[in-house]
This record gives C-alpha cells, sequence and structure tokens, in this order.
C-alpha cells in the first residue's frame, strides 16, 4: 500500500487515548469540530491549538507521522490560503504587483482558515488513528440507540458502517494486487494520454467490483449460516463503560471550553 | 536473461508504525535457463521477491539486475515495458485479474499492450489456449461463465502469450484439481525446455521443487535461508524442519524403507507408486532367500 494511503488508519496502543471510552472521545471530538467554528481572535485560536497539540501528545503519535498522514490534504490547506490570500479586499494594502494585490485581511483571513483547516482534520484523524473501526461503530451504535424509538434502523446502519470500514483496507490491499497484475500485463497508469489512462482504469475496476460482490456474498451467506437475524435481542461481547479516564478526561475538556468562551470575543 | 540480486532489503510502508521488513540483505544469482524453485513458510517473503523481478517492487535498499536493467532506489524512473514483455508473472490466483468480456479478448490483452501485431496475436491466442489444455471454443465465452480452474487456465493462457524469457510463477497451482495441478507443472517444465526460458516457480510442493527445479530457494522470514539443488537442499532434514518445511513424499518414503528393513532403493526418479513395486519385488526376493 501506498504511505498516503495509511491517512488515519488504526494504529494499536495503549495511550491515555487509546483507552479512552469512544464515545468519550466521539463526543469531544465532534463537539470540538463544532466549537473550532466559533474561535474568533487569536488567543481562542491558541486554546483550540493548545487542546490538538494535548491531545497528539496524550496519544503517543508522532507528529511528523501524523502531517504526513494528512499529506493530500495539504493541497486543499495551502490552495485556500491561496484563494483568500489574493482574492480579499479588506484592511491595509501589504504588497502590490501589476495586477496582484495583497491585503492585510487576506492574510489574516487565509490563515485562519488554514489553521481551522489544520485542526480540523488534525483532531478527527487522532479519533481514527486511536479508535479501531469496531468501536467507532459500537459507541456511534450506542449513542444513537434512543432514535430508534423513531423506527431508526440504528444496529443496522452501524453495522454497514463497520463492514465498511472494515473491508477499506481489504479492498485497497486487493487494488494493489489487481494493478500489479496488470502492470505486469502492460497497463501503463503512469504515463500516456489521459485518454489512455482512463482506459487504462477499467481493467483494475472489472475486478475490483466482481471481487467486492463476491466478498459480500461470502460474507452474507457466513453470517446466516452463523445464525445472525439482525440487532433484535443482540448482546454485545464487549460493553462499553466510562472509567475515571473519561470523567477526568471531560471535566479537562469543560475547563478548556470555558477558558475558550472567556476568551474569545 | 541474467538476474541478480545484490543486498535487497524491502521495506512495506517504511517510517510509519506499520513499517514491515519482508526481505534482509537477499543476494541471489539466477542464470540464464535456470528452473529456480522458491519455497518457504507463509510471509517468508517470496511473493515480495517475485515482484522485484519486473520492477513492480524497486528494493529499499540494494540493487536488482536483470538483464539491461538495473533496479533501485536511485534510478526509479524509468520505462519498464520491455521488461515487463519479457519477465511474465502469474501471480497466486491469476484468475482475479480476468476482466475483458471474452476469454479471448482478455489473452490478447498483454500481448496488445506490448504493442505486438494483430495477426501475430491471434496465432499466440490459439497456441496458448492449447498449450493450457483448453478447447478454442472458449475463446468466444465470457471469462466469469468459467469454472475456477477454467479461470486459471485462460490467466495463465495471458502470460504465455506474450512470450517472455523470464517465466515466473507464484504458486501456480494452488487450488486446482491434483490432475490439473500435474498437467499445470508438466506444461511450465515443457514450455521451460522448448523456450529455453528461466523459470521461477515459488511453491508449497516440495515434490515439484524436487521433480523440476535446477536449484532451490528457501527464504526464512525474509532471509535466505538455504540455496542449492534440490538432492543438496534435501539432505538435512532438520534444518529443513527448522523453518516447517517437509522432505517430499517420496524421499520420506525412502527414508522409511531404509529404517523398516534390512536393504535401501535407490533414487532415480521413481514416483511413490513405482516405489511402492519395486519394494514389493525386492521384499519377495528376501522372502525367497
Ligand atoms: N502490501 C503489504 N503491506 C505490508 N506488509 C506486507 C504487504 N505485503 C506483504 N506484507 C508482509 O510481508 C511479509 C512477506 O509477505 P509475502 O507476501 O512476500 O509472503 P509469502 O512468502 O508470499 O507468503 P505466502 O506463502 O502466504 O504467499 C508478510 O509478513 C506480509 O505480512
Ligand atoms: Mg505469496
Amino acid at each position: 500500500m501506498k504511505s498516503w494511503l495509511v491517512i488515519g488508519q488504526y494504529v494499536p496502543g495503549n495511550s491515555i487515548l487509546h483507552r479512552l471510552d469512544p464515545r468519550t472521545k466521539l463526543l469531544l471530538i465532534f463537539s470540538y469540530v463544532i466549537i473550532v467554528f466559533f474561535a474568533n481572535n487569536p488567543a481562542s485560536y491558541a486554546v483550540l491549538t493548545f487542546f490538538a497539540i494535548g491531545a497528539i501528545f496524550l496519544s503517543k503519535l508522532s507528529i511528523s507521522y501524523i502531517l504526513k498522514g494528512i499529506t493530500p490534504i495539504w493541497f486543499f490547506i495551502i490552495f485556500s490560503f491561496l484563494i483568500h490570500l489574493f482574492f480579499t479586499r479588506d484592511g491595509e494594502v501589504l504588497w502590490q504587483f501589476q495586477q496582484i494585490t495583497i491585503y492585510y485581511g487576506g492574510l489574516i483571513q487565509g490563515l485562519t482558515i488554514s489553521l481551522r483547516f489544520l485542526l480540523l482534520i488534525m483532531v478527527t484523524s487522532l479519533l481514527t488513528l486511536t479508535t479501531s473501526p469496531m468501536e467507532i461503530t459500537d459507541a456511534l451504535e450506542n449513542l444513537l440507540a434512543p432514535l430508534q424509538k423513531w423506527k431508526v434502523p440504528v444496529h443496522e446502519l452501524a453495522l454497514m458502517l463497520s463492514i465498511s470500514l472494515r473491508f477499506i483496507p481489504t479492498l485497497m490491499d486487493e487494488l494493489d494486487k489487481i494493478s500489479k497484475a496488470q502492470a505486469s500485463r502492460g497497463v501503463d497508469l503512469k504515463t500516456g494520454s489521459l485518454k489512455s489512462r482512463i482506459y487504462a482504469v477499467v481493467p483494475l475496476l472489472v475486478p475490483l467490483f466482481i471481487s467486492a460482490f463476491r466478498r459480500a456474498e461470502d460474507l452474507a451467506m457466513a453470517m446466516e449460516a452463523r445464525g445472525y437475524r439482525g440487532g433484535e435481542g443482540r448482546t454485545k461481547l464487549r460493553q462499553l463503560k466510562y472509567t475515571m479516564l473519561d470523567y477526568q478526561a471531560a471535566i479537562i475538556y469543560l475547563v478548556i471550553i470555558i477558558i475558550f468562551f472567556y476568551l474569545r470575543n | 536473461m541474467d538476474i541478480q540480486f545484490e543486498r535487497v532489503s524491502y521495506i512495506y510502508q517504511p517510517n510509519t508504525p506499520f513499517s514491515h521488513q519482508a526481505l534482509h540483505e537477499i543476494d541471489l544469482t539466477i542464470d540464464s535457463g535456470e528452473f529456480i524453485a522458491i519455497v518457504g513458510h507463509t510471509g517468508s517473503g517470496k511473493s515480495t521477491l517475485l515482484q522485484h523481478l519486473n520492477g513492480l517492487l524497486i528494493p529499499t535498499m540494494g540493487t536488482v539486475k536483470i538483464g539491461e536493467y538495473v533496479l533501485n532506489k536511485d534510478n526509479k524512473k524509468q520505462d519498464l515495458k520491455a521488461l515487463r514483455r519479457n519477465v511474465g508473472i502469474v501471480f497466486q490466483y491469476p484468475e482475479h485479474q480476468l476482466f475483458e468480456e471474452t476469454v479471448e479478448k482478455d489473452i490478447a490483452f498483454g500481448p496488445k499492450n506490448f504493442g505486438i501485431p494483430e495477426e501475430e496475436i491471434s496465432q499466440r491466442i490459439t497456441g496458448a489456449i492449447q498449450e493450457v489444455g483448453l478447447q478454442e471454443a472458449i475463446l468466444a465465452k465470457s471469462p466469469f461463465e468459467l469454472s475456477g480452474g477454467q479461470m486459471r487456465r485462460v490467466a495463465i493462457a495471458g502470460v504465455l502469450a506474450t512470450m517472455p524469457q523470464v517465466l515466473v510463477l507464484d504458486e501456480p497451482t494452488a487450488g486446482l484439481d491434483p490432475y490439473g495441478q500435474k498437467e499445470m507443472m508438466e506444461l511450465f517444465f515443457r514450455l521451460h525446455k522448448e523456450r529455453n526460458l528461466t523459470t521461477i516457480l515459488v511453491t508449497h510442493k516440495m515434490e515439484d521443487a524436487f521433480t523440476y527445479a535446477d536449484r532451490m530457494i528457501v527464504l526464512e522470514k525474509g532471509k535466505k535461508y538455504l540455496v542449492g539443488p534440490p538432492a543438496e537442499v534435501f539432505r538435512d532434514r532438520s534444518l529443513l524442519n527448522n523453518v516447517q518445511l517437509e522432505l517430499p513424499e517420496v524421499l520420506l518414503f525412502l527414508e522409511k524403507i531404509k529404517s523398516s528393513f534390512p536393504f535401501s532403493i535407490d533414487y532415480n526418479g521413481q514416483s511413490v507408486e513405482e516405489l511402492a513395486i519395486e519394494l514389493g519385488q525386492r521384499l519377495k526376493e528376501l522372502k525367497r532367500e
């Protein structure tokens, strides 16, 4: 697999972040994602950045690994920075060259938008890096359980999600194998005209779809053979349980949020 | 084409928590025209090694030389088409690479990519389909309505049709019926002789390595564990058992004879059945005396 395909892939470990209940992580990170949009001055951004860096520190993953994991996102971050830099007309003129004028407001706008983006990506990828897909879906199923009252098929949705997450790496591996096999038969995905490159995708996608369908059929059969018949009355092997750690995390998070709202204008 | 590995190491997903070193400083030389068998426990790096033979993987450290080509970290960007045309790889479960509407088109896919003229391609298709033991009538069918064994044969025909000089086979007979396995191996061996190929076979069947290979390479945890002619490699049983490998059935049988009777039988290519008959005769002689 190419290294950038590893983005957000679960890294097993035993750090504080790994040991938190997945529901706690889900709730904290979900609220963080919303709160990022309330930041409006340097102090409030500083608090959020402090939180993100603290969380990375607690995950025991290296910052460089996380930054590398989001390589494909860098393009968007830099792109949105440049868009704001060049097209916002606000504040003092900082620099002018022929048609290009850069304003102070544009610079600030560009910086804050990219910082926001970076924080969002870093923190959400921390969730998937320290929580296995299984835990994430368990947590979702648990948190969304009340919706069952309104006939939302929570269990089925969670199952679909966990199966999809489970099969992403498998399909990636499969794609890797197929593209190697076709490359050996002379397919060239890296050079040639755009048209020929698009045609070169067919020999990859057809086998990939066929294998995905075959896997789906096998899985359905295996589940039925083992007596799976939906969520009703089904119990869990691993029960989710809040521990002391979760309460501590929640309290610290609340304190940070209070400071945040105190500091923002 | 001569093949040479110089201190080749390969690391999957380097610099990540998932990084895994699959090959450790492998040194190898494979001469043109040799039949090489690579054996080793599952996960020992056999498939990883094979993928270095046509530049699908470039060594993390060290150099692979194949004919004119020099593959290492420093010249990653080169046109590998000519290399891939000359080195045909049959992967594990090659039937998973089929995609065309008809068997004919699928077999033609490789030759077409390598720029072989149309008239010659159709000749090669009929040749290849016969070689793998299928009827020509199958050419018009969709590859997906065939049985697993037939699909495997079609996929192999697709590689044979490009007429490589080096044929690389990754467990080509796994999952075929016993008769089909034998037939396939005989085919590969015949082609090896007829076309004067260099053949590199990965296999879990010690029998195949023993019967067909000029030399064997035993891999263990990504390291070269043993190299040599099968007769030599199979001489030390405990050395092989250490890496979860067994002797071929014939050799085990001979050993058993030697330990249970007051005589031994010399080995010169007999099958287990033939050995059993020979043993019967020897026992009768023994009784008469
Ligand atoms: N794409 C990959 N990413 C990460 N690790 C891999 C990848 N492919 C193989 N490996 C690892 O490299 C090692 C060697 O794998 P390889 O496929 O070469 O084994 P093998 O000898 O062919 O085994 P088998 O007999 O089961 O086919 C294994 O430990 C495997 O887990
Ligand atoms: Mg393999």
